[in-house]
């Protein structure tokens, strides 16, 4: 998968799963729309496109990056509730310990006080 | 989305450098007064839009969509050769922008895209890292006195707004952390609260996802 050298099987152990998988999709939100729970690496697009639509995710952190930043933004949201947090070892246990009505909703952020600052900036009206 | 979040600093920091040497030696030139203030009856300013990858485009296209977009024209659209994703979604907006203005005039010739070299990929060592940089710097360079812009947002040339990415809760970024440091930045942003009470220049306006 990706640039690894892994092929997955479409088919679970005692065939009881279902399973699909691609390199790359341009309508990933379709299949999150379609989900009860997300499982995402930690980044940023993923995450927030999860949580637009609602749904509950389950962050599993890349420990191998460098200048990790990663686990900040997965952490700060756990923190307040938006997600789980996880790690490669820890997966299993926080699917089974894990309780979705204690999710907070999260509120998307807005671009507006930004683009306002930028235009003040150059002294153009504010509207 | 994009596979890694780390990548727009790959993509970012080449032009990061280049544009802290031209502005160094602008404002050398120029004695230290830089023409920040214009007027709202002025023509539109040519703008770069850095793109990260993944859910950094993301980030900033919700600050493009916002943006006044006769105030902030035209606009280049910068992305790692890599990334074959990002420039395509800056892409499809300006061609959604064309379809709602078709009696104006304003067309895709608003809109440049420009691909540059990357400085590191994900997973490359260290060493060979120097030598992309180089390249990419240089590559960045070029670009930069090509387009001249006058607006640069991500980073920056007469005007520079840098946005500090929403992944970035406790720490800056290395691009972010030179240009606060230095203090390059006209207006630096940061996404969190907890980060502007460490870096009380920055500004902080909310959250851009």
């Amino acid at each position: 998968m990706g640039r690894g050298t892994y092929v997955p099987s479409k088919v679970s152990g005692d065939g009881t799963l279902q399973v699909d998988y691609f390199t790359f999709s341009p309508s990933i939100a379709d299949y999150i729309r379609d989900a009860s729970l997300v499982i995402s690496h930690a980044g940023s697009g993923s995450i927030f496109e999860t949580l637009r639509h609602g749904k509950p995710l389950i962050v599993v952190v890349n420990e191998d990056l460098m200048d990790n930043h990663q686990s900040e933004l997965a952490e700060e949201l756990a923190t307040r509730k938006h997600l789980f947090c996880a790690s490669p070892q820890t997966l299993g246990e926080t699917i089974q310990e894990m309780d979705i009505e204690t999710l907070n909703p999260y509120v998307p952020g807005d671009a507006k006080p930004v683009v306002s600052l930028i235009n003040k900036f150059f002294g153009f009206p504010d509207d | 989305m994009g596979p890694d979040v780390s990548m727009a600093v790959c993509c970012a920091f080449p032009v990061l450098v280049s544009l802290l040497l031209i502005r160094f030696a602008y404002v050398m030139y120029h004695s230290g007064h830089m023409p920040s203030k214009l007027s709202a009856s002025a023509a539109g300013m040519r703008s770069l839009i850095v793109l990260g990858s993944g859910g950094h485009t993301a980030e900033m296209m919700n600050v493009v969509t916002t943006l006044q977009k006769d105030r902030f024209t035209p606009r280049y659209y910068v992305a790692a050769l890599t990334d074959n994703m990002s420039l395509q979604k800056a892409q499809v907006y300006e061609q959604s922008l064309v379809r709602v203005e078709v009696d104006k005039e304003e067309g895709v010739e608003n809109a440049q895209f420009v691909q540059i070299y990357r400085s590191r990929e994900v997973g490359q060592s260290y060493i060979t890292s120097i030598a992309t940089t180089l390249l990419a710097t240089s590559h960045a360079i070029w670009i930069i006195i090509r387009i001249r812009p006058q607006v640069v947002l991500g980073l920056g040339w007469s005007s520079i707004f840098y946005i500090e990415s929403i992944a970035r809760v406790k720490k800056l970024s290395l691009s972010g952390l030179l240009l606060y440091k230095l203090r390059i930045a006209d207006q630096f942003f940061v996404q969190w609260p907890q980060l502007q009470q460490k870096y009380p220049r920055a500004c902080y306006a909310g959250r851009l996802m």
